[in-house]
């Protein structure tokens, strides 16, 4: 009988060492077209749900932001804006491939100077406790191999009043919607991911992934568990997507 | 409502304004200097609340934590407040409750009042500015000619009602009835009073 622990990579079960690797081959495969794709699986919705997101951010000139997750850096190009020369944003990712587009992308729009860019793990932060006013993590948790771990570490280094909003993809009530949701995940979706990147496994796995995510009350729970009071979630797109808002006490 | 769906109102209001304010630099100007505060606008039916963060743009949103003031009121509140010309007297007259900085509530009413987007300079960045000259000329005497027509219309409908079916009055007619109808009220509180003093002398003896 094994030892190893397992974890879900989609609806498939693996070792959680191989999950890791798994979502980043996923990630580098998609990384260059991954805003033409967020765009076109969306209809430019993704946009509407970060916007709203940022809301909650409550983010002021001279504050230090993580985004973790940050990929592209839709919103930490936000941040950099909102907290100025005296404040501090850190776009973080696990994939280079992902980073490595964000950073261009940031640096080609004229953003740097209060923008740092660091390749790590949500599960080891690379940062000292209580250093950060604001976390997002915006469609990233569902691919951490342990996001009760992660969710820990965001606590360990927001400052005492922080607040940590996770934007994911959720369950919706609506059977209805949920029926078309299904229809759209499993049969458009990869055949769009087919055309535009030549990839349709990695979509596959997203709509996987996204099934596999908890839902808003267990992921509420989570957070509690983690540490973070005035747990609170906002359903966006009748559920189809949650944002997550927690404040480190 | 969907939170989705408030988003794409906000974003493309947003997008509106800002375009807007671009044309006129002088509203632009005077709305930056409100920076950084927040004035909500509570709309209480349909129940909606819009936060409005002046700055170098105007930014909309449906979360904030804390307005300078807040502006309370019925739909038809606001929206008759947007089709009224001078929008500091008629917010003064409106059903809309203000809270917190009145200065700034007003601030954005006198801004939005003075608002006079230049046109041709939005139709130029488009076509350049020989066919936003041209153009520019026919909307302007499209224009005229509408207010002029709306305003003879306006006219001649009331002279229509008054003189040919003798509906309504002179304006000159009700107001000599209107001072009559004073005149007498006026009298009959004088007479009131009078008999009142009387009838109190009478019970003093």
């Amino acid at each position: 009988m094994s030892d190893d622990k397992t974890t879900h990579f989609g609806y498939k079960t693996v070792r959680e060492e191989e999950k890791q690797g798994k979502v980043a081959e996923v990630f580098h495969s998609v990384a260059a077209k991954y805003d033409v794709m967020n765009d076109l699986m969306s209809f430019g919705i993704h946009r509407l749900w970060k916007r709203f997101t940022m809301e909650f951010t409550g983010v002021r000139a001279g504050n230090k932001v993580l985004d973790i997750a940050g990929g592209t850096g839709d919103l930490a190009m936000k941040f950099s804006d909102l907290v100025g020369p005296t404040g501090k944003v850190v776009l973080a990712d696990i994939n280079d491939s992902m980073l490595k587009v964000g950073r261009d992308r940031l640096l080609d729009k004229g953003y740097s100077g209060n923008i740092e860019f660091v390749q790590c793990n949500a599960q080891y932060l690379p940062f000292e406790d209580n250093s950060f006013d604001v976390i997002t993590m915006a469609f990233g948790l569902r691919n951490v191999t342990d996001k009760d771990m992660a969710l820990r570490e965001f606590n360990r280094v927001l400052k005492p009043g922080g607040r940590l909003l996770v934007l994911e993809f959720s369950k919706t009530k609506n059977p209805l919607l949920s029926k078309a949701y299904d229809l759209y995940s499993f049969s458009a979706l990869p055949i769009m991911g087919k055309l535009i990147t030549n990839d349709s496994e990695s979509y596959r796995y997203l709509a996987e992934s996204i099934r596999m995510h908890p839902d808003q009350e267990t992921l509420k729970g989570m957070f509690s568990e983690a540490g973070f009071a005035n747990c609170e979630y906002h359903n966006l797109t009748g559920g189809i997507v949650a944002l997550h808002k927690g404040i480190k006490p | 409502m969907d939170h989705t769906i408030i988003q794409a109102g906000l974003a493309s209001a947003e997008l509106a304004i800002n375009k807007a304010l671009a044309y006129d630099p002088a509203v632009k100007n005077k709305l930056a200097k409100l920076a950084p505060k927040v004035l909500a606008i509570e709309i209480i039916k349909p129940k909606l609340t819009v936060y409005v963060q002046f700055g170098e743009q105007v930014s909309l949103k449906s979360h904030h934590e804390q307005s300078d003031a807040r502006l309370t009121g019925e739909l038809s509140a606001f929206l008759n407040l947007a089709s009224h010309e001078d929008k500091h007297a008629a917010l003064m007259k409106s059903d809309i409750q203000i809270q917190g900085s009145s200065q700034l509530a007003l601030g954005l009413a006198d801004a939005s009042s003075q608002l006079q987007i230049d046109w041709e300079a939005m139709i130029a960045d488009i076509t350049g500015p020989v066919v936003a000259h041209v153009l520019g000329n026919k909307i302007r005497g499209i224009s005229k000619w509408i207010q002029s027509t709306t305003q003879k219309a306006k006219d001649d409908s009331v002279e229509y009602v008054r003189d040919e079916l003798q509906l309504t009055p002179h304006k000159l007619e009700g107001e000599s009835r209107f001072s009559a109808i004073h005149k007498l009220k006026i009298d009959t509180d004088r007479l009131e009073a009078r008999m009142a003093r009387l009838n109190k002398r009478l019970q003093e003896r």
